[in-house]
């Protein structure tokens, strides 16, 4: 299963540990404290998770189906809140969801083995129009410098 | 008119290219069928009962003669002729070929035309008032927040899988021309008591299997933080929108479950961490998109023709289309002109290469060579000085354009039907043709009155039945096709869901039945009153017991 990292297929274990924050929630303060990485979903609660992310080096948010777009608003919601941390991508995602997810603030993807090529990283450069401020580009387009006559 | 500069012709070129890419994976066997599907729907391509169908945006429903003429070229050279337009004000190409549609789109952005997000979960393309920056009654010129709307909303990257598809309206008068309280997201264009522009927010309509009319959720956003908020809504739909059930995955289905003020609180909460930041429009970017949209160069002295009356005094035809198919401007001299896609013959909303070619021409001639498509399926020509009506009456009359129906019974909005849509439960095309046949008649036509007429095929209403004043519905039973015919529905500003008339006719009985309703309204009436008034006035009943008196 390769990983990507900031656009680069990574050498790190694609399967880092990761508890699912369902079961973060449980644990004690003290095995709290030893969790740095956890793996979240829509089902989450994204206002609980947001109260812990200083907690976390890593959050992995999944795509249960390849129609499911709420991770692509937890992970903005969690660079809106400040987490520097790793956002990774698991579970459905896609080439064609590439540069979407890096918009949204996941600088990782775990992709399928049997789909993946190295020319699918061109996906990040197909679009290089940016309308909207999102977790790639603070400004919207009236507000980028040379963006506009 | 909004007129790209590089970036946003950059974004519609990079489009093209990532589509062709896209379609050369699946052709190639590269990209599952399953994802191909969610991609090319996010780009207006459907596959159909007969072939692929290309939906193309019209943003807003505003297009140039020079755009309106490669429409016409690629109806010729990739389809058979002719283009549909739709209730979204956009138009759909019925016999592209799969392979063939990276060089259609790539043709229309040499036109600043593209088919992003007329399809999928996504926003789809923003509508307006079509007399929009031309009514005499409006706040002001609600184009320049569509086009904001527009570039916010291409290609967002958070709201690619929305639950469920996406649709905002845009008004600005107090009359409602866009159906703006049956959307995701109405908003009205209004000034507060200081007099700044705003809001007032609708949130939650929406027709399909469960018509809703939309619900405020703020009387008045100040108009800078436009996007600041619809991101928010976005962001809380997109959250908390059900994906389990596509038939309950609407904004409509989300509002109700939770009301609307659990819905206002959380919007409100998470607005709260958007506005005063970027998103906010600053005044130069409102100006520099509101030049766009400022007013024709309008000749000073239009109001003092005189030959207009004259040809109104002595050309009986030509006065009947002017009452029915002209409507009035806020310069003096200058008419709106609606061209009726409402023939005798032929499918509602549909219009050949030729007549694009004609439209085009006379709106290069006599409308600043801009066209506006409207929802209820017709073209408008926005600025017509009244001297040159005769002659744009003339020409629209040679092709078949100008047909005295506009907002009466046979103006129908009509979804393909089972014709062309996979979706479809039921034929609707034979039975507007049906309507056409029966009520043919332009003066009993006339003297009905106002009359909105809306059919949908399915469920799924894209012809807005339950807002027509007469809605009618296709349903299959046991593989016949039968109709379900609904009064009392309205898309304007007094808007309201039309209630059942009784059980369902067979495709033999709809006009008919439609009749015996319309007999007993012309009894029933008042002096000057509108059948929807009348349906309101006396309830079903009466309609009911006449409708179904001969055929039980």
């Amino acid at each position: 299963m390769p990983l990507l990292v900031n656009r680069e297929v990574s050498s790190e274990l694609a399967q880092l540990p990761t508890t699912p924050f369902g079961d973060y929630l449980e644990m004690d303060a003290q095995a709290q404290a030893s969790v740095r990485a956890i793996r979240a979903s829509g089902e989450d609660s994204l206002e609980q998770l947001l109260e812990h992310i200083n907690q976390f080096d890593l959050i992995a948010l999944e795509f249960p189906v390849l129609r499911d777009g709420r991770a692509f608003s937890f992970a903005r919601a969690l660079r809106g809140a400040g987490f520097k941390g790793q956002i990774r991508a698991v579970g459905e995602t896609s080439r064609d969801k590439l540069s979407f997810l890096e918009r949204c603030g996941f600088d990782a993807v775990e992709l399928d083995d049997s789909q993946f090529k190295r020319e699918h990283l061109e996906a990040y450069t197909e679009i290089s129009v940016r309308y909207q401020a999102a977790a790639d580009q603070p400004l919207p387009i009236y507000r980028q410098t040379g963006a506009i006559q | 008119m909004y007129i790209y500069n590089e970036v946003d012709q950059r974004l519609v070129d990079e489009r093209v290219a990532q589509f062709r890419d896209q379609t050369q994976r699946f052709l190639a066997g590269d990209l599952s069928e399953d994802e191909f599907l969610a991609l090319r729907l996010m780009n207006g391509l459907y596959i159909q009962r007969q072939a692929p169908m290309l939906r193309v945006a019209i943003p807003y429903g505003l297009m140039t003669a020079e755009q309106l003429r490669v429409l016409a070229q690629v109806s010729r050279e990739f389809d058979r002729g002719y283009g549909h337009f739709t209730t979204r004000t956009n138009i759909q190409f019925n016999w592209p070929k799969l392979e063939e549609v990276p060089d259609i789109l790539e043709r229309l952005a040499t036109v600043q035309l593209h088919a992003i997000q007329t399809s999928g979960n996504c926003i789809r393309n923003t509508t307006t008032d079509h007399f929009a920056g031309i009514h005499p009654s409006e706040t002001d010129d609600p184009r320049p927040w569509c086009e904001l709307i527009r570039q916010w909303s291409t290609l967002h990257p958070e709201f690619a899988y929305l639950p469920r598809k996406f649709k905002i309206a845009v008004t600005a008068s107090p009359e409602d021309r866009a159906a703006s309280q049956v959307h995701d997201v109405g908003l009205h264009l209004i000034r507060n008591d200081s007099g700044e522009l705003g809001f007032e927010v609708l949130v939650g309509g929406g027709l399909g299997r469960t018509p809703i009319i939309g619900k405020k959720i703020r009387d008045f956003l100040p108009a800078p933080e436009l996007l600041s908020y619809l991101e928010a809504i976005l962001r809380i739909y997109n959250l908390k929108g059900r994906r389990d059930n596509k038939y309950k995955a609407r904004i409509k289905i989300l509002v109700e479950a939770i009301g609307i003020e659990a819905f206002a609180e959380q919007v409100e909460a998470h607005w709260q961490t958007l506005k005063d930041g970027p998103l906010r429009i600053p005044q130069s970017e409102i100006d520099r998109v509101s030049a766009f949209f400022s007013g024709h160069p309008y000749r000073d002295n239009a109001a003092g023709d005189l030959t207009l009356d004259e040809k109104l005094e002595s050309d009986t035809d030509f006065r009947t289309w002017y009452a029915r198919n002209t409507h009035p401007h806020k310069q003096p001299g200058y008419r709106a002109v609606t061209i009726s896609l409402k023939p005798l013959l032929g499918a509602p909303g549909d219009i050949t290469a030729l007549q694009m070619d004609v439209v085009a021409d006379l709106a290069e001639r006599f409308s600043f060579s801009q066209i506006r498509s409207t929802h209820e399926q017709n073209l408008v020509l926005g600025d017509v000085a009244q001297e040159d009506l005769y002659t744009v009456w003339q020409i629209l009359s040679e092709h078949n354009l100008a047909r005295p129906n506009v907002g009466l019974l046979t103006d129908m909005i009509v979804c393909p039907g089972f014709d062309f849509c996979s979706l479809a439960n039921a034929k609707t095309l034979n039975i507007a043709e049906q309507i056409n046949r029966t009520f043919e008649d332009l003066d009993y036509q006339h003297d009905l009155g106002e009359i909105r007429l809306n059919m949908s095929g399915c469920i799924n209403a894209c012809g807005h039945h339950h807002v027509g004043h007469i809605g009618i519905l296709g349903v299959d039973k046991k593989g016949e096709d039968w109709y379900q015919i609904t009064i009392g529905g309205s898309s304007r500003e007094d808007a309201s869901l039309g209630k059942v008339l009784g059980r369902a006719v067979s495709a033999l009985e709809v006009s008919s039945t439609l009749e015996r309703l319309l007999e007993t309204y012309v009894d029933l009436r008042l002096e000057g009153e509108r059948f929807i008034d009348t349906v309101r006035r006396l309830g079903v009943a009466p309609f009911k017991e006449a409708a179904y008196a001969i055929a039980s």
